[in-house]
Order: C-alpha cells, then structure tokens, then sequence
C-alpha cells in the first residue's frame, strides 16, 4: 500500500494503510445522493479494518457580484445581499441533510463523517479541495448530459476527471424501468 | 448486498492498467465478487483459431488458471503479461474471488461498453493514460468515452509517473 500512498497525492503525508478519505462530491442533484448511496454501499460495507473518512463536500454557486448601481438606477441595498446569503445557507444545510438521510440508512458507526461547504465554481473548488483534503478517491454523481450539453454547459465531470490526481468514481443513475 | 456483483477492470497489459487493477483489488473487491479482467485486441483478419468464432461476441470467460498458462497466447492471442497476472492471483488467493478474463476483438471503447451491458458488470474500473488536452482530441480517449456513455458506475485510476 505504501507505493500507492507515494503516487496518489502530492501531499508528502505518511499515508498509512488504515485510512482512507473518500470525498463525496454532492449538489443539489438525485444523481449525487445517488452516488452517495453508491459508494456507501459498495466501497465502504463491512470494511473493519481500515478507518474511513467520506467527507461530503458541497459547492455553494458563487454570489453574484453585482456592481452597487444597477441599470435601473436602484442602488443594492443591503437586505437584498443578506436574503441572497440566507438563501444559499439554507440550500446548502438542506444538501446536507439529504445527504445525511441518505447515509442515516446505512451502518456508519465506523465511518467518519465530515461535512464540508465551499463556494465558487464548482470544478475549481472539488479539485481544489481533493488536494487539499488529501482525498483518496472521489466520488461524484453524473448529470448524463449529452454531447452538445455538454460543450454548452460545460460538466464538472469531465473537467474533475482531467485535473483530479486520485481515483475518480462517476456514479450515474441507470434509467428507472417503468 | 453481500458478494455477488461483478466488478469490470479494463486491462491492456500497461502500466496503468495495472495501477487500476491493483487499485480495485485493494479498494473496491469483497469476497464472493467476480472480478472481470476486460482486455480489447485490434479486429483482425484471423484466419485460424477459436478467434473468427468469436469476434461479435467476445470470447467466454477465462477463468485464472487458464489464462496464466502460457498456451493461451497461441489459442487467443493476448499474452498477459506477468505483474498483472502476479496481482491477479494474489488477489485470488487473498480475496476468495473468482478472477476471469474476458476478451473482445474490435474498437476498445464500443467494446467496453457493450461489455458493460452483455455480462453485465455492476461497475467498472479503467486506468487513465494522462494524455494532455491536443493529444485526447487526436488521440482520442478511451477512459472519457467509457465515462459518458457506460450505464454503470466507473473508476477512472490515474496513472502518475513518478
């Protein structure tokens, strides 16, 4: 395991075989809590012997900068800033509780949970804080753009799977059969 | 749910296949999977061999013992080479699971992905060659297409050279 360690990260921490941090990357999305429950059920179950943190990691959209006069001529007043501040809290503590039915379900006495909220745009931030959290692998959900979506919008898959240096899992939900 | 999945590795006998099968093995494997070795070879014009009977279909599954003797390189041709096959059967003797190998002749990325379907695999998981950005778009990337287009769950296993 300990040529593994050397690879993974660029961090120079002494990996030893015990831990693993999973990052879970979760958005607003099924799909993400979908890859929640994955892994949950598929790396992590009856693994006693490796201690394992899975660390939720939430993207907050950036605030808009608006410029303190708008085209209108109304100036941005203060409140308007604060409810968009609250609005964003309060979607980022509902993620997380999703997030938290999802693995009330499963057994976790031996997982450690963390929760962590950052904001920016979000495939910036995941790469940036997998380095930073010396993650082992990441996991994230896949909206299933098609090609053209894709170029349009743009996916925080593909740009994480390019940038990220440890292993990347892409979780997409199969199609429900009617 | 206990055993019982069928976990996919892509092999093509590189370095960083190996990488993602050592990873697999060490972080995703249980006892009672089937881990699934994938391995693509370029659609030829075989005239002999048991490789015409099964060009459309990919070849049945190998079990371990079979595809580390040497003879299967004449029978199929694919020659594993021998750190993929130490890891294989370590991982065997460790893990209580049964380690089979699977190939398919044709263009790699259609093929994983219908492997994906016709086994069926519970997940995948495929190593990542670090190509850069003008050599992905000429090159073309197996791992990217495998990630979009596979209807189950994959590990992309970067290989960092060190």
């Amino acid at each position: 395991m300990e040529e593994y360690g050397d690879g993974s990260s660029g961090i120079l921490m002494m990996r030893n075989k015990d831990m693993r941090r999973i990052v879970v990357a979760v958005d607003e999305s099924e799909e993400s809590m979908y890859a929640l429950s994955w892994c949950l059920t598929n790396l992590l179950s009856q693994e006693t012997k490796t201690n394992n943190t899975v660390v939720l990691l939430y993207v907050k959209p950036p605030p808009p900068a608006y410029s303190s006069m708008d085209p209108t001529g109304y100036l941005s007043a203060g409140d308007v800033v604060a409810t968009m501040e609250k609005y964003s809290r309060d979607l980022a503590n509902s993620v997380m509780n999703r997030a938290e039915e999802v693995y009330r379900g499963f057994n976790t006495s031996t997982i450690k949970v963390e929760k962590k909220i950052g904001s920016g745009d979000a495939k910036n931030v995941i790469c940036v804080a997998v380095e930073k959290l010396g993650a082992d692998v990441l996991v994230m959900g896949s909206h299933d753009y098609g090609f053209f979506k894709r170029a349009l919008l743009g996916s925080v898959s593909d740009y994480c799977s390019k940038h990220v240096k440890c292993p990347l899992v892409v979780v997409k939900r199969p199609k429900n059969i009617a | 749910m206990e055993g019982d999945r069928r976990v996919g590795v892509a092999i093509d006998f590189s370095p960083c296949s190996r990488d993602a099968l050592k990873w697999a093995v060490d972080n995703l494997v249980r006892a009672g999977d089937h881990l699934i070795l994938i391995t693509i070879r370029p659609e030829g014009n075989y005239e002999e061999g048991e490789m015409q009977l099964w060009q459309t279909t990919g070849s049945p599954l190998i079990p371990l013992r079979e595809f580390s003797e040497p003879v299967m390189s004449k029978k199929y041709g694919v020659k594993p080479d021998p750190e993929t096959l130490d890891i294989a059967n370590t991982a065997a003797a460790q893990k209580e699971i049964v380690v089979l190998l699977k190939i398919y002749w044709g263009d790699a990325r259609e093929k994983i992905c219908e492997a994906i379907d016709n086994i069926p695999l519970s997940c995948l998981v495929i190593g990542n060659r670090g190509l850069g950005t003008l050599k992905r778009a000429i090159m073309g990337s197996v791992s990217n297409y495998v990630v979009n287009n596979a209807s189950c769950p994959v590990t992309v296993v970067k290989h960092l050279d060190q």
